[in-house]
C-alpha cells in the first residue's frame, strides 16, 4: 500500500483482517495455498478500501501523490488517473475494457459522498474503493495462455510482479515497470534481479527469508531458569531475536554471502550482554557492533544463542529438538511424530543430559530408536557444548561433555567430534544444499516445491555447493530458470 | 496489505493468483428464519472429569469417581444430575439429550488431540499419518456442510475461535472445507456481526442511500471482474474454487436489517478485541459467549444454519481458570490439569486435586453452555416455543477423557429439539462401535442435510459405518 499510494506512513489495516489458517508443515508466510477471500475478510477489504479511499482524498497533499501531471479537463485529468494508478495497482496496463469500467464508475460519482463536494476528488476515492477491492489488485494474477512444451511463459508484466513479490514482497516500482513494458528477456531479467536485490527494498524481504527458514519465531520462547542461571541477561529472547536479525540481514543483503556462510562463519552482532554470553574479551556497551566470535567455539547460525536457547529447556539444552531441526529443516529429511502419549524426559538426576536422552530414546528395539539413534540425536549431540542459554560448556553435571556423533547427513554418515565438525560438514553436504535450494524455491515462489521443480533445486545445489554461491546470487540465478519465467501446465502446490 | 497475501497460485495453465437486548427486536428478527433448523456446535479440549482409572509416572495408580455423565440413562431428572457438571444444565433438562458412548475411530494422526480436534466435525482420518502436531484433516467439516448446503447461496457458515493465535494444531482447528482445506476462523465478535450486518450498526440502523449506491457500483465490478477471470481458459480448480468463494462472499448492504443488536450489545462486542489473547479462562469464557451472541443473532436471522464455536486451541494449554472456590487461586493450564501433572506428556509431577479442578472446569464450560441455551430460548417462535426449540446446540468435547486421551466416550451434549426431531430429556448411551461419524450424520440428517433427498448417512471417511442413530430420535 505504501508503494502504490506514495505515502510513508498509510493507515494499516491488515492488522484487522482475521487470520489465515494454518498450513500443515514448514511453509513460508507468503505460502498461498490456503489463502483464500471468504465473507469475513471481504468485508474487511471492503471496509480497508473505503478507509484508504477517505483517507487519501481527505487531504490535497496525500492526493496530489498519486494524480498524473495532466493538464486539462476533470475528465481527462480522471481518464490518466485511471491509467496510472491503474498500471501501478494491477501491476499491469489496464485494458480497454478495464478503463472504460472504471471511467464509467468515475462517472456516477458526483454527489456519491455528503463530505466530497467536488466531483473529481469524489470520482478518485469511488476508483480508489473499486481499485483496492479488484481481484486483480488482491491476487496476482497471471492470464498468459500460449504453451510452449509444457510450459506457458509468462508476460513481462507478469515477470515484472514475480520478480517484485518474490525480491522485495511488494509491487513493482517504475522503473521495472517502465522495463516490463519493452521486452523482459532474461538478460533483462537478471539485470533488473540485481537492481533489486541491490535496493533497501530488499532488506526487509532477505531477512524474512531467513527469519523463517531459521525458526525465528520459536526465539520469543527463550525463558532460562533464574535458579539455573542467574546471571543469564535479562531479555534474553528479545537479545537473540536482535541479534538474529543483525546477522541475517549482514549475511544476506550487506555482505551478500552464501548458504555456507550462514552455518559456518563466527562473525556476528553483539552488544555488552552478547558479548559477556559469547565470552568475548573488551568493552562493549548497549549498541550492537560487528563481532568475530571464537572460531573453536562458534561457527553460524546453529551456535548462535537464539538456535540454541530456543532449542533448550529452561535448564538443559535439548538436542532432540535441536537434531530434529536439522534434520527437517536444514536436511529436508521428514520425521513421523512420535507414538501418542511418550512420556517425556525424565529428569535427568545424576547422569549427563546426554545420557538421560540416550537411555530415554535409544533402548535397542524400541520405536523411538529408529529415529533417534539413527538420526535425530547424532544431530543434537554436537551441540552438547552449548547450555540451555546458548553458553559455551566443557561440562556437563560435573562430567566432561561428550559431542561426538555419527552424523547422517543425508546419504552420508559423518564422524564429527563437535557442533564446528557438524557445520562444517553441512556446509559441504549436497543435501544440505539441495534442501536450502529448494526453501529459497519455496520462499520466490510461495508455494511448496513439488517433483516438478528437480532440475531447478539440483542446479541451485551443484551452484550453492561447488561455486559457493551467494545466496542472492542464488535467487537471481533462479529468476532465469523456466521455473520461474514460465508457468506449469499442471497444478503445482 | 498484509503481508504475503497477494500471491501467485499455480494454475493449470489458466489464471493464477498468486444485542438489543434480544427481547427488543427478536420478533423481527426470528422472521427472517423462523422455525428453521441449525446447529451450534460449541467445543471444549481435553476430555471430561468422568470415572476412570489411569497410572501416573509409570506407578503410581488413580482411580477416579464419576463426576459429569448422569448416574442413569432416562430423564434427567436433578437426582440423576445430581454432583455432576451437567446440573449446572439442569434448567435446560428438558430439552437435553445427553449422547453417552459416542465412539470416535482411533485414525492414525500421530496425536491425540489431532486425532480428536480435526475428526470431531469431520468424522475423517488425517492427509498424512503419523504427523502428529502438523496434521491435517482429510475432509469437510459437517458444520461447513451444512452451511454450503443449507445456507442462502451457499454462504460460508461461522467458525468462531476463543483461543491463541497459533498453538498445538495451529489454533483453530476444527473446520474444513474439504480434504487438507482448513478454514479460517474470525477471532473478534465484533468483526464477526460486522460480516452479518454489512455494516450497518444500532448506531446506523438504516444503512445510507448513497452508501448503499456506492457500494452496489463498486460490487458489480468486481463481480464482472471476478466473472471474467472465471472464465479464463484452463482455470485451475483450486483457483476456480477460490474465486467461486470470493465472489459468493461480495453482499450488498441492505436498507435495513432486522439483525442488529442494540448498541449496548455492540459495544459488549466491541470489547471482544481486547480479549482475543487473553488465556485467562473467565476472559476467554467471556470471549465465547460474545461468540455466542452472535452465533444465536446468526441463527436467528437466517444469516447461517450452523456455527461452530471453539474454545482453546488443539490441547487447550493456554486457559487457566480460577478455582470458583478460591478466587485467588488460577489452577495451571488445562492441558496439564487434564494430565494431572504438571507437564504435556505423561511423566511429571502430579498437581494434587487435579480431578476436582478438572471437575470444575467442566462446570464453567457447562455454564457458558447454558448460556448460550438462554440466548437461544430468548428469541420466541410465532408458533410457540422458542429458537432453541427450531435448532440444535451442541456442547462436545473431542477427547473423553485427559489422562488417558480416550476416544471412546467422547461427550456431546445436544439441546433443542431440531423441530422435534430429537429425543429430549434423556441420556442415551449408543451401542458399542465407531458410531461418532453416525451421530454427525444424525445432525446433519436433523438439521436438513440429505443424501440425493434421502437422509445423510454417510458423512465422513468411507470406511466408517453408514447409517443413523434411531436411539436418539424421538
Amino acid at each position: 500500500m505504501n508503494e502504490l499510494l506514495q505515502i510513508a506512513t498509510a493507515v494499516s489495516h491488515a492488522k484487522n483482517f482475521r487470520a489465515d489458517p494454518r498450513q500443515a508443515g514448514f511453509l513460508f508466510d507468503r505460502a498461498g495455498g490456503s489463502f483464500v477471500v471468504d465473507q469475513a475478510l471481504w468485508k474487511s477489504y471492503q471496509d480497508a478500501a473505503e478507509a484508504v479511499a477517505a483517507y487519501v482524498v481527505a487531504d490535497d497533499a496525500r492526493l496530489a501523490k498519486i494524480l498524473p501531471s495532466v493538464a486539462g479537463e476533470q475528465a481527462t485529468q480522471a481518464q490518466a488517473f485511471i491509467e496510472a494508478f491503474g498500471l501501478k495497482a494491477f501491476r499491469r496496463p489496464l485494458t480497454p475494457t478495464e478503463a472504460a469500467e472504471y471511467k464509467a464508475l468515475y462517472d456516477t460519482a458526483p454527489g456519491a459522498y455528503a463530505d466530497v463536494s467536488d466531483p473529481f476528488k469524489s470520482g478518485v476515492r469511488l476508483l480508489l474503493e473499486a481499485f483496492l477491492q479488484a481481484p486483480d489488485f488482491l491476487y496476482r494474477v497471471e492470464t498468459s495462455t500460449v504453451q510452449q512444451g509444457k510450459l506457458i511463459p509468462l508476460g513481462s508484466f507478469e515477470v515484472a510482479s514475480r520478480l517484485s513479490y518474490s525480491l522485495w514482497n511488494s509491487m513493482p516500482d517504475a522503473s521495472l515497470l517502465q522495463t516490463a513494458a519493452g521486452v523482459l528477456d532474461a538478460n533483462t531479467v537478471a539485470v533488473e534481479a540485481r537492481r533489486l536485490l541491490a535496493d533497501p527494498r530488499a532488506r526487509a524481504s532477505l531477512r524474512t527469508f531467513g527469519t523463517e527458514l531459521f525458526d525465528q519465531q520459536h526465539f520469543s520462547s527463550i525463558n532460562p531458569s533464574s535458579k539455573a542461571f542467574p546471571n543469564a541477561p535479562a531479555g534474553l529472547a528479545q537479545l537473540a531475536i536482535e541479534e538474529n536479525n543483525r546477522f541475517l540481514e549482514r549475511s544476506l543483503f550487506e555482505n551478500p554471502g552464501s548458504f555456507a556462510d550462514l552455518v559456518t562463519t563466527p562473525e556476528t552482532s553483539v552488544n555488552a550482554d552478547l558479548a559477556k554470553l559469547y565470552g568475548l574479551s573488551g568493552t562493549f556497551t548497549s549498541d550492537w557492533v560487528p563481532a568475530m566470535l571464537n572460531s573453536a567455539e562458534r561457527s553460524g547460525i546453529l551456535t548462535q544463542v537464539g538456535f540454541l536457547a530456543a532449542r533448550a529447556t529452561s535448564e538443559n539444552p535439548d538436542p532432540i529438538h535441536r537434531g530434529a531441526f536439522i534434520a527437517n529443516r536444514l536436511l529436508c529429511q521428514s520425521i513421523s511424530a512420535p507414538a501418542i502419549a511418550i512420556p517425556p524426559l525424565p529428569a535427568a538426576g545424576a547422569k549427563t543430559n546426554r545420557a538421560n536422552v540416550s537411555d530415554h530414546t535409544e533402548v535397542p528395539g524400541s520405536a523411538c530408536a529408529s529415529c533417534h539413534a539413527a538420526i535425530i540425536n547424532p544431530l543434537g549431540f554436537p551441540f552438547e557444548s552449548y547450555d540451555a542459554v546458548g553458553a559455551f560448556r566443557t561440562q556437563d553435571n560435573g562430567v566432561p561433555v561428550d559431542t561426538t556423533a555419527m552424523a547422517k547427513l543425508g546419504a552420508q554418515t559423518l564422524a564429527v567430534k563437535n557442533a564446528i565438525e557438524l557445520t562444517q560438514g553441512l556446509a559441504l553436504s549436497p543435501e544440505a544444499h539441495a534442501c536450502f535450494g529448494a526453501h529459497l524455491l519455496e520462499f520466490m515462489l510461495g508455494r511448496a516445491s513439488a517433483p516438478l521443480d528437480q532440475a531447478l533445486t539440483e542446479h541451485l545445489r551443484d551452484s550453492s555447493l561447488n561455486n559457493k554461491a551467494a545466496v542472492k546470487e542464488l535467487m537471481v540465478q533462479l529468476t532465469q530458470s523456466p521455473t520461474f519465467l514460465a508457468r506449469s501446465i499442471v497444478e503445482l502446490p | 496489505m498484509r503481508y504475503g497475501r497477494r500471491i501467485v497460485l499455480q494454475g493449470l495453465g489458466g489464471v493464477a493468483l498468486g444485542m438489543p437486548l434480544l427481547e427488543s427486536f427478536s420478533k423481527q428478527a426470528v422472521a427472517a428464519g423462523a422455525n428453521e433448523t441449525f446447529a451450534i456446535f460449541f467445543r471444549q479440549a481435553n476430555g471430561v472429569a468422568s470415572a476412570q482409572s489411569y497410572t501416573l509416572n509409570g506407578t503410581v495408580k488413580h482411580s477416579e469417581p464419576e463426576r459429569f455423565w448422569p448416574m442413569n440413562t432416562g430423564a434427567l431428572t436433578p437426582a440423576n444430575l445430581q454432583g455432576r457438571a451437567l446440573e449446572e444444565l439442569n434448567a435446560y433438562a428438558s430439552k437435553l439429550l445427553v449422547v453417552g458412548n459416542c465412539n470416535m475411530k482411533d485414525f492414525p494422526y500421530g496425536d491425540g488431540h489431532a486425532r480428536g480436534a480435526l475428526q470431531s466435525l469431520t468424522a475423517q482420518g488425517p492427509v498424512v499419518a503419523d504427523a502428529g502436531g502438523d496434521s491435517e484433516a482429510n475432509g469437510e467439516s459437517i458444520d461447513h456442510r451444512i452451511g454450503r448446503e443449507l445456507n442462502p447461496g451457499g454462504r460460508d457458515s461461522l467458525f468462531l475461535y476463543a483461543g491463541p493465535a497459533g498453538g498445538w494444531l495451529g489454533g483453530a482447528c476444527l473446520s474444513y472445507r474439504g480434504p487438507n482445506q482448513r478454514r479460517a476462523s474470525v477471532a473478534d465478535p465484533l468483526q464477526a456481526y460486522n460480516t452479518i450486518t454489512g455494516g450497518t450498526s444500532a448506531a446506523m440502523p438504516d444503512a445510507s442511500t448513497l452508501l448503499m449506491k456506492r457500494q452496489k457500483s463498486v460490487n458489480d465490478l468486481v463481480r464482472a471482474q471476478l466473472d471474467r477471470l472465471l472464465k479464463q481458459p484452463r482455470l485451475s480448480k483450486t483457483d476456480k474454487d477460490r474465486l467461486d468463494l470470493h465472489l459468493s462472499s461480495i453482499r450488498e448492504l441492505e436498507v435495513s436489517l432486522g439483525c442488529q443488536l442494540s448498541l449496548d450489545a455492540e459495544k459488549v462486542l466491541d470489547g471482544g478485541q481486547s480479549i482475543l489473547t487473553d488465556s485467562n479462562g473467565e476472559e476467554r469464557m467471556k470471549l465465547a459467549k460474545m461468540h455466542m451472541d452472535v452465533a444465536a443473532m446468526a441463527v436467528a436471522c437466517g444469516y447461517t444454519r450452523s456455527v461452530a464455536i471453539q474454545f482453546g486451541e488443539g490441547n487447550d494449554s493456554s486457559s487457566r481458570f480460577l478455582n470458583p472456590d478460591n478466587p485467588a487461586e488460577r489452577f495451571e493450564n488445562f492441558h496439564y490439569i487434564s494430565h494431572r501433572i504438571l507437564s504435556n506428556g505423561g511423566d511429571g509431577t502430579e498437581i494434587v486435586g487435579a480431578d476436582v479442578m478438572h471437575h470444575k472446569i467442566d462446570r464453567y464450560f457447562a455454564q457458558t453452555f447454558k448460556y448460550l441455551l438462554d440466548k437461544l430460548s430468548a428469541y420466541p417462535l410465532p408458533g410457540g416455543g422458542t429458537l432453541l426449540d427450531a435448532g440444535l446446540a451442541v456442547w462436545f468435547s473431542d477427547l473423553a477423557t485427559g489422562p488417558a486421551h480416550g476416544s471412546q466416550n467422547c461427550p456431546f451434549i445436544l439441546a433443542g429439539s431440531c423441530n422435534g426431531y430429537f429425543k429430549q430429556n434423556a441420556y442415551v448411551k449408543l451401542p458399542d462401535g465407531e458410531n461418532h461419524n453416525q451421530l454427525l450424520n444424525t445432525i446433519g440428517t436433523a438439521v436438513g442435510l440429505t443424501k440425493a433427498g434421502a437422509p445423510l448417512d454417510d458423512f465422513g471417511d468411507p470406511s466408517l459405518p453408514k447409517g443413523l442413530l434411531a436411539e436418539l430420535k424421538a
